[in-house]
């Protein structure tokens, strides 16, 4: 820790930089604890209660691997490269590409609950209902 | 986070060595791998370190947040943790994408809060050790055991277990990898999906970080232009021309280009062995050489090339990339081209050499 701040402290930066540093790591905590946890929980939270059971744990692993996806295609797919002028980066169609890379996820993932779901509905009493 | 943090220290070591640092020429893509993992690594890690703060979450609210003044700078110790590690991936993730709301420099940043974060990590694990220790010396319960050896990654109630949990996260950072790492590993370019970068896409078929518009140097004058030389050995600058330099003895190396942010690629690169064109001009004793390029801006003009890589042959003041005369977007008329160096450091637009 006292190598990081000898790094920085090194590089002269100024007054206002350190600062913006260290607020910018305070709100990315506050954001982290705030917003973006508390909405994962809460959708987390939705699959439980709303989804039936053979489908939840595909539409967790559907959610879990997909978000990062789309973490990391947000930039590219709002083109923060654009102001430079410089067309060789961020080169691709990501309004084509960040969807098919999802949709490389779900779709085994819907195999996967389809096969779920089959196995809900064979082993079933009959006259029951599949979905609880 | 181990090979992250390696290879982002080396990463810095190279572009800023301090005195004990050298960095040799070979093996000439080493340069590659190493960056090529780092920026892998970072990207991997998101769905890692989120998941991992989410496992963690319910522990925010626990009342009191501290007992003893011990805890309390434990828990004091998580801010920089967590806010130096979301940091780090933002930053990353934003630089890789041209992306820098910040005002302080990225390269400076993103390395001091590497270094604070890495300490915090250890902070907090020190603290967690007595109680990591006492879990890893208690017996199982053998029901526990059974449950574990189970392959239903799957809950009663149909949801994912711990391990389902895990392998899930497994999968996810798996998968960021899939879709980017093709920006340097050419046989997973074609689903190289989320890339910022694609390694065949730009002028004469690779891309550019800094565009020749961009430093205003579309249409260097080639009947002015001189390649000087000066510095230790030479009681005053010797200047080539463009076709004085044409006329020497070529050398062809296929050499990679390995950008700081993670793409690269290779090509094949033709021009004067820096060594020979230091021959010719007279310079026979070699500590270092700093190539100086036309372009103004401070951080990328000038670039240090040490003995090592001076005495290699395959160290090229290029003229042509892949049989063609260098684009002026990749350096026309010259550039440095040598093995086993970042991107940021093959200096474009050459205007002179100056031997130390």
């Amino acid at each position: 820790m006292v190598q990081g701040a000898r790094v920085l402290f090194d590089s002269s930066p100024t007054t206002a930089a350190w600062i913006g540093l260290v607020i910018t790591i305070v709100a990315l905590d506050l954001l982290n604890d705030g917003v973006v946890l508390p909405v994962i929980s809460i959708i987390g939270r939705s699959v439980t209660r709303v989804v039936p059971s053979w489908l939840r744990a595909p539409m967790q692993v559907g959610l879990i691997i997909s978000a990062p996806i789309a973490a990391v295609g947000l930039l590219p797919l709002l083109g923060t490269a654009d102001v430079t002028g410089n067309p060789t980066i961020q080169p691709l169609n990501y309004s084509v590409t960040v969807p098919s890379a999802i949709g490389l996820v779900w779709a085994p993932v819907m195999v996967w609950a389809l096969v779920r779901w089959r196995r809900a509905a064979n082993s079933a009493p009959v006259g029951a209902t599949s979905s609880t | 986070m181990t090979i992250c943090f390696a290879t982002g220290i080396l990463s810095h070591l190279i572009q800023q060595p301090p005195s004990w640092f050298v960095w040799g020429p070979r093996p000439a893509g080493l340069y590659r791998l190493t960056q090529g993992l780092h920026v892998a690594t970072g990207l991997a890690m998101i769905p890692i370190v989120v998941a991992k703060l989410w496992t963690v979450y319910p522990k925010l609210f626990v009342w009191p947040p501290a007992q003893t003044v011990l805890q309390a700078t434990e828990r004091l110790a998580l801010l920089p943790l967590i806010g130096g590690s979301i940091f780090l991936l933002v930053s990353g993730l934003g630089n890789i994408n041209i992306w820098r709301p910040w005002s302080v420099d990225f390269r400076t940043a993103h390395h001091a809060v590497a270094w604070v974060t890495v300490g915090s990590l250890l902070v907090h694990m020190g603290a967690k050790a007595a109680t990591t220790i006492t879990a890893l010396r208690r017996p199982t319960n053998p029901n526990q055991r059974a449950d574990a050896a189970s392959a239903d990654p799957t809950t009663a109630d149909g949801g994912l277990g711990r391990r389902g949990f895990l392998a899930t996260v497994a999968g996810a950072a798996g998968a960021v990898t899939l879709f980017t790492v093709g920006q340097t590993y050419a046989p997973l370019r074609s689903i190289a999906f989320l890339a910022p970068r694609r390694p065949d896409v730009g002028p004469q078929g690779f891309p550019v970080n800094r565009t020749a518009r961009s430093v205003g140097l579309t249409n260097v004058d080639v009947a002015s232009y001189r390649l000087e030389v000066s510095g230790r050995g030479l009681n005053k600058p010797v200047s080539f021309t463009l076709g004085e330099l044409q006329a020497m003895r070529q050398r062809t190396a296929t050499l990679p280009i390995a950008c700081v942010e993670g793409w690269s690629t290779e090509q094949i690169w033709t021009g004067v062995p820096l060594r020979e064109l230091l021959d010719a001009a007279g310079v026979r004793e070699v500590s270092e050489v700093n190539v100086v390029s036309l372009q103004r801006s401070r951080r990328l003009q000038q670039s240090v090339v040490n003995r090592d890589q001076v005495e290699d042959l395959d160290t090229l003041l290029a003229l042509m990339v892949n049989g063609e005369t260098l684009a002026p977007d990749h350096g026309y008329p010259v550039r440095l081209m040598g093995p086993n160096r970042p991107g940021v450091l093959q200096t474009k637009w050459l205007a002179r050499i100056e031997v130390s």
